[in-house]
């Protein structure tokens, strides 16, 4: 469920730069945001926009240039490395483009890899059960079709319980109808675990099932506001 | 030039690791093999051109006496020039230290003849208290230009220090299984002080040169024998023959055992280069599979397989080219002197002179730089069969089953973790066990070898039976009447000098002359000293005779006595050789492989004669290369009197005529014979573990470093999922050092088995058996050496692992 107004993710003056001198291209000329907890926050922009590198930021794996990052309060800019892994490892879950699966571990151990790493896990089987991937539990990511190994890596994301899904284009790789099956799942796993999800997409048909859009353009948000009708994922079309 | 070659600085620097362990692996390698095999090569070439340049005897022969003038010149009418060198074995003391040593008194002139010498220091004696000394007895004794020795009582300064090329190995006796660097040297003296220092005593020997220098072995001992025989008919009794190249220790022994040691490089360096073949494999592989997205995009693109085979030959070509090179400049410069001192530190040779040797340089430098070559060309090659879309998809990495082998849910996920890391990487781990075996058997021979010759010196005692083994150079009773030790004594007197009627006067003479009137002409001489009747009743006869047994691997042969013993003998108690049996000592047995039953062929280089007996039992130490058979039964066997013998074996020290006597073996002179044996080995030795342990660590961490490279995508997931480095760590690096550790025990069966292969092999070519025993103890060093090799290799990987960035698992993937 979505619960307004909690500031759960709060962004201000962030900004991003690449490169030096000449070559120097600012990326984030100073984003300020509110994400609150349990939404869904879509993403938009164009290619290079720097989505992905506003997701990294908040997924401490790049660092900003100046502005902050509070998640529950805490500004993650200024921790230190031992506890920016702590914070990935107790509040983030990731799922990328291209699964981002290890190759030699099934799909069950995939999803153990993250398992691991939790106090306080979510029951694999059940997990295994509900993402539709029971039967295919002992294969290898490249004996599975591509939705199904998207559903693994959602399912590696989700296994210990974090409160901040970050999705880098998550159906980029997939057709309509697996793309609509993962954005379904998506739609539940916010339902049930209540789990804050960003998710950086091209798709504009996502906007209608997102709580939050936010859209870059030249560095800044050109659009930052909240939807007042959801439309259930089943029923989106594009 | 390809745009593709931009590429290649930041290639090398993204493999700096790899490339710098190739280049390493180079370095070493070739530093230590074309080092030491250049260095010993240069030495081998010196010794060849030895018997032209310097003069060096084809033969020589000595005579109990002086040999008359007359029987000379019948020998030189054979075809040949004969050269008085007589010497004399004189006390001498060195200051500061009382140890007891022996100089060898050589006419100093005669040295500017034959066996020419050089001076390293200083310049010949050129007064009577002058003396020149051996260069590696002097360095060993701490001896320099102006010092004073003390010989037979009288001070001596020392003029010069130099080496002689009939005593490039300080030899003492020819019969001597090692040498003696540090009580034995020769010393070149003027005539007078010869004279002033040996007082009358002489070893009669005469240097032979043929008027046909090139003459073959064959023909050559033939000339000798003849010469022995013609010597014998003129009257002389003949005390020794030895020939240069086939049985004279002094000259040859240096040039053996740069022979045998040079068999065990090339050994080494052999089997470095087929594991560097493994490297280099498993290397290729990687590179492949990790540029495997950028191949297939340019094969994708039109590039042509060939320019893209070219592309990633550039960089191996390269760093194999500085390999090669760094490698040859350190091991002909730096390495050259420590290789050179192997061998100038024990032998007495020339000064040192490099010579290129091509075989050297192909086989340490040009074939390890084809293997990688080729090696990385065909793995190239053969990969490109592989679709541009494989490469994309990245599926040209050899999936087999073992890759997608269910493991059992009940194992814990990290247990599982590390089973997948060890499958996935089961190849390279084998090569690592071969590369693990091999290093292990580097080291544990070179560490082994030491406590080896020490636990040899100590069976060599026990193979010593008495206090004193005393051999003579011809039958003395040591019981005997008053009047018969009397009469030999006159003999003694009248032998004392060289023209006894002048120098004893006549009244001495003819008393003299008369005493020996006793002497009973066939019965064997009586010693002069009366030892007591305990000490002759507790002193027991024994005959000997040497000769030849051929070894088994290689085609050299071992020199062997065969001890002819009394029947129940109170020294060989336990040793039977009643009803005609002929016992084999322990070593003997092992080394050229005789069981009870087998026929034994002796050879008497002396006489060309091939003498054959039935071994029936086995007796003595691994370190016991002799023969037993009753005495009779020897003398017999090799025509000899029933009643001849050929020395003493007693518990008591007995007082022998000096000029009967030919050695008195002890069990202490065998353990400084072993003492020896270490000195020279143990060099060696150290350069063997010092050429290991990089060579090991190079080649864990190359072999390891690609398990973590090949992985790092998937180290970084599991850094952005919030891994800790200790944890990643966890799982990766414990399943390399679990891999490590076991193959580092697993493989020691297999490494002691083959260092026993190569001791045997290598050892072949020296005489006696050395036996390998590897106590656990040092099994267990050479696992801790390994070990805290691989403490430095894991820190590397964990310094990499650490530095693998999070950005990689951002990277889209191809
Ligand atoms: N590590 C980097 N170094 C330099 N420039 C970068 C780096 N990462 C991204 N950029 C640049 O930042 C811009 C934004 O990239 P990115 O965030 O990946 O865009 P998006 O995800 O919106 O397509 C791009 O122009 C890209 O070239
Ligand atoms: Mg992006």
């Amino acid at each position: 469920m979505a619960t307004q107004g909690q500031g759960f993710l709060s962004i201000s003056n962030l900004t991003k730069s690449y490169g030096a001198g000449e070559a120097r291209t600012q990326v984030l000329k100073g984003i300020s945001t509110e994400v609150d907890k349990g939404e869904i926050c879509v993403l938009f922009g164009p290619s290079g926009s720097g989505k992905s590198t506003f997701l990294n930021m908040v997924g401490g794996l790049e660092p900003a240039d100046s502005g902050s990052i509070c998640v529950d309060g805490v500004d993650i800019t200024k921790l230190n490395d031992h506890d920016m892994v702590e914070y990935r490892r107790r509040e983030l879950g990731f799922i990328f483009q291209f699964y981002n699966l290890v190759p030699d571990l099934t799909v069950r151990e995939n999803i153990e890899v993250c398992q691991y790493l939790s106090r306080d896990p979510l029951p694999i089987d059940d997990l295994l059960h509900s993402l539709g991937l029971w039967e295919h539990r002992g294969k290898f990511p490249n004996q599975v079709s591509g939705g199904q190994q998207q559903r693994c890596a959602i399912g590696r994301a989700l296994v210990k319980n974090p409160s901040l899904l970050l999705c880098d284009e998550p159906t980029g790789a997939l057709d309509y109808h697996t793309s609509k099956e993962i954005l379904e799942l998506m739609e539940r796993v916010n339902r049930e675990y209540g789990s804050t999800m960003i998710i950086v997409t091209h798709n504009d048909a996502i906007r209608r099932m997102s709580h939050h859009v936010l859209r870059l353009r030249d560095g800044m948000l050109s659009e930052d506001f909240r939807n007042e009708h959801l439309m259930p994922a089943s029923e989106l079309t594009w | 030039m390809s745009p593709l070659n931009k590429r290649l600085p930041r290639e090398l620097m993204h493999n700096l690791g790899k490339y710098l362990g190739i280049f390493l692996l180079f370095l070493f390698a070739i530093a230590m093999g074309a080092g030491y095999l250049s260095a010993a090569h240069s030495i081998e070439v010196i010794q060849n051109g030895m018997h032209e340049r310097y003069q060096v005897e084809d033969f020589h022969f000595a005579t109990q006496f002086e040999a008359a003038k007359s029987s000379l010149k019948a020998v030189e009418e054979m075809g040949c020039t004969v050269y008085e060198d007589f010497t004399a074995d004189v006390p001498m003391t060195v200051p500061g230290d009382d140890r007891p040593m022996n100089c060898r008194l050589i006419d100093a002139a005669n040295r500017n003849r034959i066996n020419q010498g050089y001076y390293f220091e200083g310049e010949a004696p050129a007064a009577p208290d002058e003396i020149a000394v051996d260069r590696v007895w002097s360095n060993n004794n701490d001896v320099h230009v102006g010092d004073t020795l003390t010989i037979n009582g009288r001070e001596v300064c020392v003029s010069g220090i130099c080496s002689v090329s009939d005593y490039e190995c300080l030899m003492e006796k020819n019969t001597d299984m090692l040498f003696n660097s540090t009580t034995f040297t020769i010393g070149l003296v003027t005539p007078d002080g010869f004279q002033n220092l040996a007082g009358g005593k002489r070893d009669y020997r005469y240097d032979v040169i043929l008027d046909d220098r090139s003459m073959q072995l064959a023909d050559r001992t033939t000339f000798e024998q003849d010469a022995a025989d013609l010597l014998v008919d003129k009257g002389e009794v003949l005390t020794d023959l030895v020939d240069y190249e086939f049985d004279n220790k002094a000259i040859f022994f240096a040039a053996d055992d740069v022979e045998s040691d040079q068999v065990m490089w090339q050994v080494l360096v052999g089997l470095l280069v087929v594991i560097m073949a493994f490297v280099f494999v498993v290397l290729t592989n990687a590179t492949i599979e990790q540029e495997s997205a950028v191949i297939g995009t340019l094969l994708a693109s039109g590039y042509r397989k060939r320019e893209i085979i070219g592309h990633y030959m550039v960089l191996p070509t390269l760093i194999g080219v500085l390999g090669c090179a760094a490698g040859n400049l350190v091991g002909l410069t730096y390495m050259s002197t420590p290789m050179q001192e192997l061998y100038y530190g024990s032998y007495s040779l020339p000064p040192y002179e490099f010579s290129f040797s091509p075989q050297v340089f192909v086989f340490t430098t040009v074939v390890p730089f084809a293997l990688l070559v080729v090696v990385t060309l065909l793995g190239l090659v053969r990969k490109m069969r592989f679709t541009p879309l494989a490469f994309l998809r990245r599926e040209i990495a050899s999936r087999s089953r073992r890759n997608t082998l269910p493991l059992p849910e009940r194992l814990s996920f990290v247990r599982r973790f590390q089973l997948r890391v060890f499958l996935r990487n089961l190849s390279h781990f084998v090569v690592l066990f071969f590369g693990i075996s091999f290093c292990s058997l580097f080291l544990l021979f070179g560490l082994c070898l030491m406590p080896v010759v020490e636990h040899y010196a100590e069976l060599l005692k026990t193979d010593v039976v008495a206090n004193h083994i005393y051999l003579l150079k011809a039958p003395l009773e040591l019981d005997g009447t008053p009047e018969q030790r009397a009469a030999y004594a006159a003999i003694e007197e009248l032998m004392s000098t060289d023209d006894p009627l002048s120098d004893l006067g006549f009244v001495k003479y003819a008393r003299a002359l008369l005493r020996t009137m006793d002497i009973d002409e066939d019965a064997h001489p009586v010693n002069t000293v009366d030892n007591g009747q305990s000490k002759i009743a507790q002193a027991e006869k024994f005959s000997a005779a040497s000769f030849a047994v051929d070894h088994v691997i290689t085609d050299s042969s071992e020199e062997i006595t065969i001890y002819g013993i009394q029947e129940g003998s109170r020294y060989w108690s336990d040793v039977d050789v009643s009803g005609g049996a002929v016992v084999v000592g322990n070593g003997l047995a092992k080394k050229c492989r005789i069981k009870p039953g087998d026929t034994v062929s002796l050879f008497d280089k002396y006489t060309n004669k091939t003498y054959e007996v039935v071994a029936s039992s086995v007796w003595g130490t691994s370190a016991n290369m002799n023969l037993y058979m009753e005495m009779g039964a020897l003398n017999r066997m090799v025509d000899e009197d029933e009643d001849t013998f050929h020395g003493y074996a007693s518990d008591e020290e007995l007082q022998i005529d000096q000029r009967y006597l030919a050695t008195d073996i002890t069990p202490e002179a065998m353990t400084s014979s072993a003492d020896q044996m270490q000195e020279s080995f143990g060099d060696m030795m150290g350069m063997v573990v010092a050429f290991a342990i990089p060579v090991y660590l190079i080649l864990v961490y190359l072999l390891t470093k690609t398990v973590i490279d090949r992985s790092s995508r998937y180290i970084s997931y599991m850094k952005v999922f919030g891994y800790h480095n200790p944890e990643i760590t966890h799982l990766y690096v414990r399943a390399i050092t679990a891999t490590v550790l076991v193959s580092l025990v697993a493989s020691q069966p297999f490494v002691i088995w083959l260092c026993k292969v190569f001791v045997s092999f290598v050892m072949d070519r020296y005489s006696g058996n050395l036996e390998l025993y590897v106590a656990p103890s040092l099994m267990a060093e050479v696992v801790a050496i390994g070990a805290a090799a691989y403490v430095v290799v894991a820190a590397a990987h964990i310094w990499r692992i650490r530095r693998v960035s999070l950005s990689e698992a951002m990277k889209v993937q191809e």
